[in-house]
């Protein structure tokens, strides 16, 4: 039977830093010698650390790849992650909010629209979170704290 | 400065409040699983900017005993620890609670968590000054090697995975060299973006790291996002508010024949939390191991015994105390609370060393007398008020999460008034999802940009007072001689039991 090549996550990820660590480098070439010493120092640390990490990722998927049974690649699936991805996606839209309608009108939008994305259909308990998380903030770090909100 | 003037310092409405707030919040936080110590301190920081740097340190140094504190009010009642640091505690708190005495248990986690986070306090007022004179005798090249030390502590906190540790480490001492270099005026990695020209700000970098990626975890359970977290099955947390005082103070004869448990347990936990990498979590089983050992009834440890939660409680709670004594005195973190705290001593101008007991001692004392009285109250206040908080452990996750989003922008954002710190925070915030699902551990990152300035400032500033000759003049200096050997061992040691763990693991 003919093996399915396994590559483990460890690969990718070590490969892509690895890219990011040359691309950090050759802006290091462009700084004062002594400016660059240090990023340089702790990009070398980086770089020899990732290898080690590409070459441990790459017995892990040669071990999977041989022994169909023993897959412990641990990859991001999708299942598990879109969730939390969509989640990510409403909160950087509230952040951009932040700065163009203010907090407290975007902070109204987000937390029924977050409790909606978890199903949550209890108007009663929307309205009660919204309302108090906006009360709380406003008395704290308004009032209380006299700081500054987007 | 003497006792008096400390306690005068810490009877002022700033102080007190300060530390009521970080009591209440650190508990609350604590309670909710998943979010200990680490988060409350992140979460907690904005509230401090407008404070004076002891009522500002006051709530930090609060919060962490508090949350640790808290954890182990869900351990007990509802098995399942609010911190890592209370997993020993809901082995027997919750055999018990199942026996119908849970809230006794909490009487004797109360009992014993002032009593390990009071001895921490008393050690931490006693040694610490002392401790600090040896910073004295710090210069350039050991400010560096006790930085490297200090990131060194990375392998112990990530034993599964050293490498991605060291390596989260590295890329952190690479996030620190953002902005305008220190010696040269140089930019660096800022991308033509002024904002950048400050560096990356810590606190957003935590806020992200920490809290946002629990978010992004918690949403994982998207399809029981309506459903309360946990449910009081045994109903302990229906009794009436005087009832339930009542059952969780616990008799005389009990404390008393406690005491020896709570005090053994207090000092392993000082010794761990003194020890950098090594928390709550290590403290607690090791003192339920001695309590065991040392116990007269040990075939009740595991199925309801008084004595496990207290040796667990004691421990977690007096290593709070342990770990600020190399934080206060050489400025080197023993977790990622400790790291986050010393963050926030940075923000508010406290420098550890021998300076934060001379130059600063109107501030250091009261802040260590104020943690000392801290855990007393907590003990009181958890008593009073910790049933009715433990049910916060309920809460729906479609509810918690917009609440901690929020928050969480606003801290990012009150650091500086700067949007573009939320910007930060939700960057950071995606790159520890990815890193905790990953195997990679955010907290090394942390560490590193902390102590990333620390560490190039002393090594720039020793390569020009070695003049050429680097080995020569560290090797020259006996106090650098030695943080090499420290930071040598600390470095190797957890490899050397990973390779080992991999070994004994290929043979089985």
């Amino acid at each position: 039977m003919k093996k399915k090549l396994v590559i483990h996550q460890d690969v990718y990820i070590s490969v892509l830093l690895l890219v990011l660590s040359a691309y950090l480098w050759y802006l290091t070439t462009k700084m004062m010698p002594d400016a660059a010493r240090f990023p340089r120092l702790a990009l070398g640390v980086f770089v020899i650390l990732m290898v080690w990490t590409l070459i441990s990722g790459i017995r892990k998927s040669i071990a999977a790849t041989n022994d169909p049974e023993h897959k412990d690649v641990r990859l991001l699936k999708w299942e598990q992650n879109k969730m939390p991805f969509a989640l990510f996606g409403i909160t950087v839209l509230y952040a951009i909010g932040l700065n163009y309608l203010g907090f407290f009108i975007a902070t109204a939008v987000f937390i029924p629209v977050v409790m909606l994305f978890f199903r949550c259909h209890n108007w009663k308990l929307i309205v009660g979170v919204t309302v108090g998380t906006l009360v709380f903030v406003y008395l704290m770090f308004v009032v209380f704290l006299k700081a500054a909100l987007p | 400065m003497s006792f008096a003037n400390a306690i005068m310092t810490l009877m002022q409405p700033e102080v007190f409040l300060a530390m009521m707030v970080g009591i209440l919040g650190g508990m609350i936080i604590g309670i909710l699983p998943g979010l200990g110590g680490t988060i409350a301190a992140a979460l907690m920081m904005p509230l401090t900017y407008s404070l004076s740097p002891t009522a500002a340190l006051v709530m930090l140094t609060t919060i962490y005993t508090s949350a640790v504190y808290g954890g182990s009010f869900t351990a007990i009642l509802l098995h399942t620890p609010g911190t890592t640091a209370s997993a020993a505690t809901a082995l027997d708190g919750y055999e018990l609670t199942k026996q119908g005495k849970g809230l006794e248990s909490l009487g004797v986690a109360s009992f014993a968590s002032v009593v390990g986070g009071l001895f921490s306090a008393i050690m931490l007022l006693m040694i610490a000054p002392s401790l600090s004179k040896v910073a004295l005798m710090f210069s350039s090249p050991e400010y560096f090697l006790i930085a490297i030390f200090g990131l060194t502590i990375i392998g112990s906190l990530v034993k599964d995975a050293p490498i991605k540790g060291l390596a989260a480490g590295a890329f952190g001492l690479l996030i620190s060299t953002v902005g305008m270099d220190a010696m040269t005026g140089q930019l660096r990695f800022t991308f033509g973006k002024a904002w950048l020209h400050s560096g990356i700000t810590i606190v957003p970098t935590m806020i992200g790291l920490f809290a946002i990626s629990q978010v992004l975890i918690l949403a994982e359970n998207w399809a029981h996002a309506n459903e309360q977290m946990f449910e009081d099955t045994d109903g302990n947390l229906k009794e009436s508010w005087w009832t339930s005082v009542k059952r969780m103070v616990p008799s005389g004869k009990m404390m008393l024949k406690l005491l020896p448990n709570a005090i053994r347990s207090a000092v392993a936990g000082l010794l761990i939390g003194i020890m950098p990498g090594a928390g709550g979590d290590v403290a607690c089983w090791v003192s339920y191991d001695m309590a065991k050992r040392a116990s007269k009834t040990p075939e009740e440890f595991g199925k309801g015994s008084y004595a496990g939660i207290c040796a667990s409680e004691a421990a977690n709670n007096a290593v709070t105390g342990g770990s600020f004594i190399p934080l206060f005195t050489l400025g080197v973190p023993g977790s990622s609370t400790a790291a986050v705290i010393l963050g926030g001593m940075m923000i508010h101008g406290l420098i550890p060393g021998n300076s934060l007991f001379t130059d600063q001692a109107d501030k250091v004392y009261p802040i260590m007398i104020g943690f000392m009285i801290a855990n007393v109250l907590m003990g009181i206040i958890g008593v009073l008020i910790g049933p009715t908080l433990t049910r916060l452990a309920g809460v729906p996750i479609s509810s918690l999460a917009p609440i901690l989003i929020v928050l969480c922008m606003i801290g990012a954002y009150t650091t500086n008034g700067n949007i573009y710190d939320v910007y930060i925070a939700l960057a950071f915030g995606i790159v520890g999802y990815l890193m905790r699902r990953t195997g990679f551990t955010p907290t090394p990152i942390v560490l590193a940009v902390i102590l990333g300035g620390m560490a190039e400032n002393g090594f720039s500033q020793s390569l020009i007072m070695a003049r050429g000759n680097v080995v020569g003049y560290y090797m020259s200096r006996p106090i650098s001689c030695v943080l090499i050997v420290l930071t040598l061992a600390a470095l190797l040691w957890p490899i050397y039991q990973w390779i080992r763990g991999k070994l004994k693991a290929k043979k089985a």
